[in-house]
C-alpha cells in the first residue's frame, strides 16, 4: 500500500466480510484498467467451440530489467484462423508503484504466435532471466539481452539453442535436475490438434448436453526434457532420462519441481488432465523413475484419475516436507496430497477442508501464501468451466466462476468470506501468478480470463509484520531454484521452496513470503538450504524488509525497505 | 437468485418460470395430485360466469392416470430426455405439483445437473414437505455442491421421519469426514453398519466399513485401517476405492505382494461393467 497512491485512489473497492458478518482477515483490491497491464487477452473465439480455445494464457512475474521490482509477461493466444498470427504476447514493466507500462515493442518481442504459458530462468547464466514460451506450435527461447541504445531487448533463439518444441505445449519449468550448476529445461506438452481439421463434436457430453471434443479420444504428446549444455544449447534428453513413462504419455497441463523425497535431488510433478499425473523421482545424473502411483500421487484417494489443472506445493502440515495440492476439473474435488515423509502421499483433501467447497468449481492456477500475514499460509484458486454450454438453464452450472479464496483457520481452509463486488463478479478465470507487485513485501494475484481481461488483486490485509527472502544463486542459477528457505521462530518453522515451474502455464515471483501476524516480537531466524545441499543460517533477521541473501558466504545479506 | 436471473434472461422459459414460482411456494396441501383433481372438480361446478370472473383461464388438463409411473419407468431406464419431455409440460400447467416436481428433479439429478436439481427438488418439497423421496436425492444433490449444512439438514429431517434410514447415516458421515468430524463420522458409520447388516445389505455394509478404513488411515491406524477395509471386500469384492486404499495401506505397511494384488484387483474391478458398489449409494 505504502508505494501505490496512485492506485489506491483508482480501487474500484476495497472491504470483505468474514463468515460471521465481521471483517476478514484477507483483504484484495482490483486495480482499475488492471494496473495498466491494458491487454484483453486472446484464446480463440467466444464462446469456445475447441479444445485449443480454452486453456487460455500464462502469466510470468520476473524482473526483466533489474531494477528490483516485478515485470509481467502475458502469454497471449490467437484464433483458429490464424493460430501464428494473434495479437501478440506482451511484456509489462513494473513503474515501480504496482502500476505498468507497456514494453513489448521497446524490447523487441513479437511473438505472435499462439502462446499457452512461460517459465523464467537465466539459461545462459548470463545474470539477466530469459523466458522460455510454450505455444501451439514452436515453442520460443526469448534472450535477454541488453539493447543497442541501452535497457533491455529479447530475441528468440529456440531454435539455436534446441529447443523449439514445435507440438502444443502448455506448461515449462527451468531447474538444475543434474545438478550441474545450470538450467536445464522440461516442457510439458498436451495433445495432438489440428486447428485447421478439429475433431468432431459428435459424443461428447458433459452432464448429459453435447460439449468439445477432448481431451479424451485425442492423443496425448509426451513432454520433453532438454539438458542444459552450456553455451546456450541444450540437448533433448528426453528418452535416457526416462521421462517416457510406462503407461504413455499424459495430457500434460503443469508441472512444479522440486524435492518431494528429501534426498537433495529436485523431482518433478507433471498435473495430467483426465490422465494420471505423473511424479518423476531423480535418481540421479539426470536419470528419472516415475514413481507417481507408488508414491500414492497418480490419483486421489478413491484410485480416480483427475483432470489436473494446477499444481501448489506447501508445507501444510508443518512436518518439514513438501505437500502439494492440484486444482482439477468440475464435479470432482481438489486434491491435497500429503507427504508422509517416506515416500509417500495420502489424499487428505477433506481433513484439511479443501475439498467440499471445490466440487462445483473448475479450478486453474493456485497458490498458497500467507494473504493475511498471520503466519500461516491461505490458498487462492482460479475457477472457469471450460464448457459454454455450463449456462444451458437445462444444465445450470455456470461457464464463468468465482476464484475460491481459502483462508486457513484452526488448520483447516475455509472459505475466506467476500462481499467486495470484484469477488461477487464470475470470471472465465485461468492461469495466476502470485508476488508482491507493489513493493510492500504482501502477497498480490494475478489472474487472466478467457478473452478478457488480466485482474490485478492487490493485497489490502495488512498491515502486519512480514518478512520477505529473495536468493541470488551462483551464475546459472540465479534465483537458486530448489532452495528451501525457513524462517525459524519460537513457535515453529514456516517453509517455502523455491521451485521450478508454476501452478498453471504460469511463473510466480521467486522471493518467499512470511507473515508474522502471531510473532510480531519474536527473535526470528532464516535459515537457507541451497541447492547444492549447503545451509546458510541468519539469526536476528528483520522484519518489515526484503532481505537478499546470496549463496556465496562470503557476500553480505541486503537489506530492502 | 442468480441462476433465477440467469433463467429469465436465458431460454428456458419453463425453468424460469418453475424458479420464479419457487420464490412463492403454494402452501402445504394444496397442490397434491388429489388436491389438484378435486380442484379440477370444483371448477366443472361452477357457472361459466364465475368461472370467466374468478379463474381467468381453465384449469390445465390433468395427465392420464398412471403417467407419473410412467415417468418414473423412463428415469429408472436412464432415459432422462424422455421423461423430462413428458414431465416439463405437467409441471409447467401444475407447477405445485410436488410428485412431478420431484420426479423432473430427478432427471436432471441423474444427469449430476445438480443445481437445477436441487432447486427443483426445494420446490416440489416446499409444495409437499411429505413428498419425502425427494429428499434423499436433494441431500445428495447439496452434498455434490459442496453446501454441507444445507445437505446435513436435509438428511437429519430424514431421519427424524425415518431414523432407521441407512443412507441417511452414511451421508452424515460422509459430511462429517468432509468436515474432519472424526467422532461424528466414527458414529454415523457405525451405525450406518450396523442397520446394514440387520438389513442384509451388503453393498451399503460395504461402503460404511470402506469409510470407516478412510477414518482410520486419515487417523494413521493402519492395521485398523486394512482390517476395515478388508471386511469392506468380503462384502463387496470388487469395491474399487476400497481397493485402491487397501493397496496404499499395504504398501505403507510394507506388505508390497498384498498392495501389488490390490491394485490388480482395482484396475480390474476399475475396468469391469459394474466396478462395486460406489463411493455414493443410488
Amino acid at each position: 500500500m505504502r508505494r501505490r497512491p496512485a492506485l489506491a485512489a483508482a480501487a474500484l473497492v476495497a472491504g470483505a466480510l468474514g463468515p460471521s458478518g465481521g471483517e476478514a482477515a484477507i483483504r484484495f483490491t482490483i486495480a482499475e484498467k488492471s494496473a495498466g497491464l491494458d491487454l484483453v487477452m486472446t484464446s480463440g473465439g467466444m464462446p469456445s467451440r475447441e479444445i485449443l480455445e480454452v486453456n487460455g494464457g500464462g502469466i510470468a512475474l520476473f524482473d526483466y530489467d533489474g531494477d528490483g521490482d516485478l515485470d509481467v509477461f502475458l502469454a497471449n493466444g490467437a484464433t483458429l484462423a490464424a493460430p501464428e498470427l494473434g495479437p501478440g504476447s506482451r511484456l509489462y514493466a513494473n513503474r515501480g508503484d504496482g502500476t505498468f507500462a507497456d514494453v513489448t515493442r521497446q524490447v523487441g518481442l513479437t511473438l505472435t504466435r499462439w502462446a499457452m504459458g512461460a517459465a523464467v530462468g537465466d539459461y545462459d547464466g548470463d545474470g539477466w532471466d530469459d523466458l522460455y514460451v510454450t505455444c501451439y506450435g514452436a515453442n520460443a527461447l526469448l534472450r535477454n539481452e541488453a539493447a543497442a541504445g541501452g535497457g533491455r531487448r529479447f530475441v528468440d533463439v529456440a531454435s539455436e539453442a534446441g529447443v523449439a518444441d514445435p507440438r502444443w505445449s502448455t506448461s515449462a519449468a527451468f531447474a538444475d535436475l543434474d545438478g550441474d550448476g545450470d538450467l536445464d529445461l522440461y516442457v510439458v506438452n498436451y495433445l495432438a490438434f489440428d486447428a485447421a481439421h478439429p475433431p468432431e463434436r459428435a459424443g461428447n457430453a458433459f452432464k448429459g448436453v453435447p460439449v468439445m471434443a477432448g481431451p479424451r479420444g485425442l492423443d496425448p504428446q509426451p513432454d520433453a526434457l532438454f539438458e542444459n549444455l552450456g553455451g546456450g544449447r541444450f540437448r533433448d534428453a528426453t528418452t535416457a532420462a526416462g521421462i517416457l513413462p510406462p503407461g504413455g504419455p499424459g495430457y500434460g497441463l503443469g508441472v512444479r519441481v522440486l524435492d518431494f523425497d528429501g534426498d537433495g535431488r529436485p523431482d518433478v510433478f507433471v498435473g495430467n488432465d483426465s490422465t494420471e499425473d505423473h511424479l518423476f523421482h531423480n535418481r540421479g545424473e539426470l536419470v528419472f523413475e516415475e514413481s507417481a502411483t507408488v508414491a500414492g500421487v497418480a490419483a486421489n484417494g478413491a484410485g480416480t484419475t483427475q483432470a489436473t489443472m494446477g499444481i501448489a506445493p506447501a508445507d501444510v502440515d508443518a512436518d518439514g516436507d513438501p505437500d502439494l495440492f492440484i486444482s482439477v476439473f468440475s464435479d470432482d474435488t481438489n486434491t491435497l496430497h500429503l507427504n508422509l515423509g517416506d515416500g509417500f502421499f495420502d489424499d487428505r483433501s477433506a481433513q484439511f477442508g479443501v475439498a467440499a467447497s471445490s466440487r462445483p468449481h473448475l479450478g486453474w492456477g493456485c497458490g498458497f501464501y500467507d494473504f493475511d500475514l498471520d503466519g500461516d499460509e491461505d490458498l487462492f484458486v482460479a475457477g472457469g468451466h471450460v464448457y459454454p454450454e455450463m449456462d444451458d438453464p437445462q444444465v445450470g452450472a455456470a461457464w464463468a466462476q468465482r476464484p475460491l479464496v481459502l483462508e486457513r483457520r484452526r488448520g483447516r481452509f475455509e472459505p475466506a468470506g467476500c462481499a467486495a463486488p470484484w469477488c461477487e463478479e464470475r470470471y472465465h478465470g485461468r492461469a495466476t501468478a502470485f508476488g508482491d507487485l507493489d513493493g510492500d513485501r504482501d502477497v498480490d494475484v494475478l489472474m487472466t480470463t478467457l478473452n478478457g481481461p488480466v485482474l490485478a488483486l492487490f493485497n489490502d490485509s495488512g498491515p502486519a509484520p512480514s518478512l520477505a527472502v529473495g536468493l541470488r544463486g551462483d551464475a546459472g542459477n540465479l534465483h537458486a531454484t530448489g532452495s528451501l528457505v525457513e524462517l525459524e521462530t519460537p513457535a515453529g518453522a514456516q517453509r517455502r521452496w523455491i521451485t521450478g515451474g508454476g501452478s498453471y502455464q504460469s511463473v510466480d515471483a521467486t522471493d518467499a513470503y512470511f507473515g508474522l501476524g502471531s510473532e510480531p516480537a519474536a527473535e526470528l531466524t532464516v535459515r537457507v538450504r541451497w541447492p547444492d545441499g549447503t545451509v546458510r543460517k541468519l539469526d536476528g533477521a528483520p522484519r518489515d524488509r526484503l532481505l537478499v541473501m546470496p549463496a556465496a558466504p562470503s557476500s553480505g545479506v541486503t537489506l530492502r525497505p | 437468485m442468480e441462476l433465477r436471473a440467469r433463467l429469465v434472461s436465458a431460454t428456458g422459459i419453463l425453468l424460469a418460470s418453475i424458479l420464479a414460482t419457487t420464490a412463492t411456494a403454494p402452501a402445504a396441501g394444496q397442490t397434491g395430485p388429489a388436491e389438484l383433481r378435486a380442484e379440477t372438480r370444483l371448477a366443472e361446478t361452477q357457472s361459466d360466469e364465475t368461472r370467466s370472473a374468478e379463474t381467468p383461464s381453465p384449469p390445465a388438463p390433468l395427465p392420464p392416470p398412471g403417467e407419473m409411473a410412467r415417468c418414473k419407468e423412463l428415469i429408472d431406464a436412464g432415459l432422462n430426455g424422455a421423461a423430462r419431455a413428458r414431465l416439463a409440460p405437467i409441471v409447467e400447467a401444475h407447477p405445485g405439483w410436488a410428485r412431478a416436481t420431484a420426479l423432473l428433479a430427478l432427471t436432471y439429478y441423474k444427469e449430476s445437473r445438480f443445481e437445477v436439481a436441487a432447486t427443483l427438488f426445494a420446490r416440489a418439497l416446499a409444495a409437499d414437505p411429505q413428498e419425502i423421496a425427494a429428499r434423499p436425492p436433494y441431500g445428495w444433490s447439496l452434498y455434490s455442491l459442496g453446501r454441507l449444512d444445507e445437505a446435513e439438514e436435509m438428511f437429519e429431517s430424514l431421519l427424524a421421519v425415518k431414523p432407521d434410514y441407512t443412507a441417511a447415516h452414511y451421508a452424515l458421515g460422509l459430511i462429517d469426514l468432509d468436515r474432519d468430524e472424526i467422532d461424528g463420522a466414527r458414529r454415523h458409520l457405525a451405525t450406518t453398519l450396523e442397520l446394514a447388516v440387520a438389513q442384509d445389505d451388503p453393498p451399503m455394509a460395504g461402503r460404511a466399513r470402506a469409510r470407516l478404513g478412510d477414518l482410520y488411515l486419515r487417523l494413521d491406524d493402519l492395521p485398523a485401517a486394512r482390517r476395515e477395509l478388508e471386511l469392506a471386500l468380503e462384502l463387496v469384492p470388487d469395491e474399487g476405492d476400497a481397493l485402491f486404499t487397501l493397496s496404499r495401506v499395504l504398501q505403507r505397511l510394507g506388505d508390497e505382494e498384498g498392495a501389488a494384488d490390490a491394485r490388480r484387483r482395482f484396475e480390474a474391478a476399475k475396468a469391469g461393467p459394474a466396478p462395486g458398489a460406489g463411493r455414493l449409494p443410488g
